[in-house]
């Protein structure tokens, strides 16, 4: 019965999405706050609708109702309770019934804001939102529809993707598909703001900035789960392939970390009006790409749900959105002019336009490199493919580029900066760099690339450190303790500084794939039970192997035993599950990690009489890459942290003994 | 006292640990772990050659038997002597060139390496003259703003000293605007 | 069973969709404008507090000449000042506004009532 509740919650969420599209527009639009408060109130309870099946379909899973299709198609009796969470959107029809689930939370946490805050703005922001709602309930309702039923409840269910038995996967895809629809806040705001023709002013800027950066804390998040998990689990030792699903999650990324820093520019100075809307409406159409590429787009990939004709329903509401977005720009292209003009060429304000327009341009070639085998095969009938070297060699260089940018912009001030200044503060920063690579190569060393890639994250780690060292070491003389100085520095200024721990953060993100790019080693090993093998410092012994029958899976264990440089560290063991019915085998790597290196055992195949084949790596500095992640956290925290306003002008007091010209 | 020995140590421990840092990166990355010519090269071209029935993955990454009976057609080659590019020929013969991950740089193929290039360049300019244009022409006036509310001199001291008696009040932590020269870390921000 | 379950659930959005229809509460408050002179003056004002504060920040820890920071301080000093005065000409404006209106109101009760026997005021501003 929860089920039928559930099946039913959803045409009729989708008939309020469409109802609160055209009440809170029309209402808007002709001034009748009745139909605008309705709207609002409706739209907060499509949460409550999408929740109830939600609800509905873990039911269906915990009870193991097989005559609903979505249970059937992605679990089986055999499944671990506790992966009904992974399996609710393991497929297509679950992942989109997720989004909408999430997005409809969301978007109630926003028109609350935005009525308490920008209450004229509201009604079209809300409209968009739910417009962007009834999408995809659409699409639920009539195309993917998780609580369906069959005519026939088989025996026992298929059995959800072997590769997603991780627990990984209980926090990589809900915050990539969270990071992805959230883009839709900041772009709903943006597109309200010009639809109610306050696109010239910045009261707006606010709630835009916060949903930006959330928005992009939780792609960030998303993205360093997946490579994480892409390591852990995929067995190849590397976490980063440029695969077309992995690229249509960077894209929106890369618009939005473009977006959090140029909306800083407008709150400022009333400047890049056009290009913050602009920018947003790319990265919302850039995140459907994202969320869409699943399923059914004409690229193949290591993880599509499936190939079917929603590709071109997706496909076509991205053409809308773009056209719609433009059309509203265009429309009210003229209340868009900056309120200040850009002072020097030499400034924080051309850094960042300099930065977004870096960003965009590995955004533009990710997608080119994605897209270009379907025009290739559309063209001359050839296909090609555009792998991992395409984009590395390509996108690197930008991406160093973008680092040298991160580690010099911030030594720029606002609308001015005097360039013998830049450059004399630029020493610091330089000489660490220099130090650092000659350094390298008197240690040894002797790759050309890494060793500058290296120096551009040492000038973004010292210029970073250095400022942080001028600031306090001013604060000292006045009295502070060095570290009540520090902390009192970050504190006043915690959007700049929140933002400089991301910038430690990324250099630290970019050391760790430096590291583990350019000097990782690896080998194949035929191994017998009891051989011993050495790799680099280490020595292994493989000293047992199991393997154990389910009733849908085998799982195969090895053992070793592991010493480095004669101590022993221990034994690790490394898994490789073959799948039955899916015909499909997941590994499970050793990992052992420490700031150094990963030392990683992965079995490539079992053979016969105790002989097996395994693939060893030595990768260095990988951990300092999720490590990073916390310092993205903490670094977005401290640039969000609310802070006390500047007393208005009407309240500031005289003071003592002047008095006032005039009146 | 206390501030030159602290005024030292800082840097000079910050730059410590920089050496150290330096020096682990070093650790972690070099080391004697050569490989045989012949496997260093057939990690480079496996990597290089797409599995056809694995959508996107390389044979290096693979571990379906295709992958691994074409990692095996790789050592054979090499151990005959064939050179990597020969190699990388023999499979897009099999297979055609979307078995190659990147794609060739010849035909029509020549556009995917061009178009990015050519792109960033065209935005360079472009941004170039976009900050150029947009650089405000006055800026020594001391900025008046285009307000067209006229102060007279009395009201502009007036505010200025309102606005400065409310920073003061309102500083978390920074002092207040004042006499400049004593505030200011010229010294050590030039010295580095 | 399954309309019964349909009509239930469907009652909820209904009731919060005609909530506004039957009760109306809050109205008044639907199109408050959130931009307005004196918000726009707002904003300016605090971007150019920021401003000043952010521009002290950067010549104590050097990112700014002496000269740089003598121009850009005096430039959001006077900005900010400009933007005091425009709100207080904004206050004037209104205080006048609200004034003018009491007169009005209280030409038209005399109109009305005839002339208050002692000049009582009947002053609604401030």
């Amino acid at each position: 019965m929860l089920v039928d509740a559930g099946f039913v919650a959803l045409p009729i969420a989708l008939v309020v999405g469409g109802y609160v599209t055209v009440a809170s527009f029309v209402g808007a639009r002709l001034h009748a706050p009745v139909l605008v408060l309705s709207a609002r109130y409706g739209m907060m309870t499509v949460p409550l609708l999408l929740a109830i099946a939600t609800l509905a379909l873990v039911y269906a899973f915990v009870t193991h109702d097989f005559s609903v299709r979505y249970v059937a198609e992605n679990s089986s009796l055999a499944l671990p309770q506790i992966y009904t969470w992974v399996a609710l959107y393991a497929g297509n029809a679950g992942s989109l019934l997720f989004i909408a689930t999430v997005y409809s939370f969301l978007t109630a946490i926003a028109v609350v804001g935005l009525s308490r805050k920008l209450p004229y703005t509201a009604p079209y922001a809300t409209s968009v939102m739910a417009l962007v709602m009834a999408f995809f309930l659409g699409v639920i309702v009539f195309l993917a529809n998780p609580l369906e039923r069959l005519a026939i409840a088989p025996l026992d269910g298929q059995g959800i993707n072997p590769l997603l038995i991780h627990f990984g996967m209980f926090i990589h895809p809900p915050m990539q598909m969270m990071g992805l629809i959230s883009v839709a806040i900041p772009f709903s705001i943006a597109i309200g703001v010009l639809l109610a023709g306050r696109g010239g002013r910045d009261e707006w800027v606010d709630l835009g900035r916060t949903w930006g950066m959330v928005s992009w804390l939780i792609l960030t998040v998303g993205l360093l789960l997946g490579s994480w998990w892409a390591y852990t689990i995929l067995g190849w030792g590397g976490y980063w392939a440029w695969d077309p699903v992995e690229n249509s999650a960077l894209m929106p990324w890369l618009a939005m970390t473009a977006f959090v820093h140029s909306i800083m520019v407008q709150k400022r100075r009333g400047m890049f009006r056009m290009w913050n809307i602009i920018l947003v409406s790319v990265a919302f159409v850039l995140a459907e790409m994202g969320m869409f590429i699943n399923r059914g787009g004409p690229v193949p990939s290591v993880h599509s749900f499936a190939q079917s004709t929603m590709g071109w329903v997706f496909l076509g509401f991205m053409a809308f959105t773009l056209i719609a977005a433009l059309a509203a720009f265009v429309w009210r292209i003229d209340t868009l002019k900056s309120r200040e003009r850009l002072d020097s060429m030499l400034s924080r304000e051309s850094a960042f336009l300099t930065q977004n327009v870096l960003f965009l341009a590995v955004a533009f070639i990710t997608l080119w490199g994605t897209i270009y085998p379907v025009f290739s095969e559309a063209a001359s009938d050839e296909v090609i493919t555009v792998g991992k070297p395409f984009f590395d060699r390509v996108n690197g260089p930008i991406l160093l580029a973008l680092v040298f940018l991160m580690g010099v912009g911030p030594l720029l001030p606002w609308r001015r900066a005097n360039l013998r200044n830049v450059l004399t503060i630029l020493r610091v920063p330089l000489a660490g760099a220099a130090i650092a690579a000659v350094a390298l190569i008197i240690l040894g060393l002797r790759e050309p690339l890494p060793i500058l890639a290296v120096a551009v994250c040492v000038i973004a780690f010292v210029a970073v450190g250095h400022e942080w060292m001028r600031g306090s070491r001013v604060r000292h003389r006045r009295g502070e303790s060095y570290p009540l100085a520090f902390a009192r520095l970050l504190g006043a200024n915690r959007p700049r500084y929140g933002g400089y721990v991301v910038h430690l953060g990324i250099a630290m993100l970019a050391i760790g794939a430096i590291g583990s790019s350019f000097y990782a080693v690896q080998r194949d090993f035929n191994v017998s039970l009891g051989d011993t093998r050495s790799i680099g410092d280490y020595e292994f012994t493989y000293v047992d192997f199991g393997s154990q029958p389910f009733s849908d899976r085998i799982e195969m264990m090895a053992r070793f035993n592991v010493s480095r440089e004669g101590s022993a560290i221990g034994s690790m063991d490394a898994r490789r599950t073959f799948y039955i019915s899916h015909e499909v085998g997941a590994t499970r790597a050793a990992i052992r990690s420490t700031p150094i290196e990963d030392f990683y055992i992965v079995p490539s195949e079992f053979g016969e009489n105790g002989t097996a084949v395994f693939r060893v790596y030595i990768n260095p500095l990988v951990w300092w890459m999720w490590v990073a992640g916390f310092l993205f956290v903490l670094g977005a925290v401290l640039a969000l942290s609310p802070r006390r306003r500047p007393p208005v002008p009407a309240t500031l007091p005289l003071p003592k003994g002047v008095r006032l010209a005039g009146v | 006292m206390k501030t030159t020995v602290s005024s030292t140590l800082i840097p000079l421990s910050a730059f410590m640990l920089f050496l150290a840092a330096i020096m682990s990166f070093t650790f972690a990355c070099a080391s004697d772990k050569e490989l045989p010519v012949l496997e260093a090269r057939a990690q480079e071209i496996n990597k290089t050659v797409m599995c056809p029935v694995c959508p996107g993955e390389s044979i290096d990454q693979s571990q379906h038997p295709r992958a691994k009976a074409m990692r095996g057609v790789v050592d054979e080659k090499l151990a005959e002597g064939s050179t990597n590019d020969e190699i990388r020929q023999f499979f897009v013969e099999r297979y055609g060139p979307s078995v190659l991950l990147e794609p060739p740089r010849e035909g029509l193929n020549w556009l995917v390496w061009v178009v990015p290039p050519v792109g960033i360049l065209a935005a360079a300019v472009a941004l170039y003259f976009v900050l150029r244009l947009a650089v405000r022409p006055s800026r020594r006036t001391g900025g008046s703003p285009d307000d067209g509310v006229a102060l007279s001199e009395a009201e502009r001291d007036d505010y200025f000293l309102r606005i400065e008696a409310a920073l003061a009040s309102d500083s978390d932590g920074e002092r207040p605007p004042q006499a400049v020269s004593d505030t200011r870390d010229a010294g050590e921000a030039v010295a580095g | 069973m399954l309309i019964l379950i349909a009509v239930l659930l469907a009652l909820i959005p209904a009731a919060a969709i005609l909530y506004p229809f039957v009760f109306r509460r809050g109205i008044s408050t639907v199109f408050r404008d959130e931009t307005s002179t004196y918000s726009e003056l707002t904003n300016r004002w605090e971007a150019a507090i920021a401003g000043l504060k952010n521009t002290e920040l950067e010549y104590t820890i050097g990112n700014l000449t002496e000269d740089d920071y003598r121009d850009l301080r005096g430039q959001y000093m006077l900005e900010a000042a400009n933007i005091m005065k425009a709100m207080e000409l904004e206050d004037q404006q209104e205080d006048e506004l609200l004034a003018s209106v009491a007169r009005e109101v209280k030409a038209v009760r005399e109109r009305l009532v005839g002339p208050s026997p002692d000049g009582e005021e009947r002053t609604e501003d401030e």
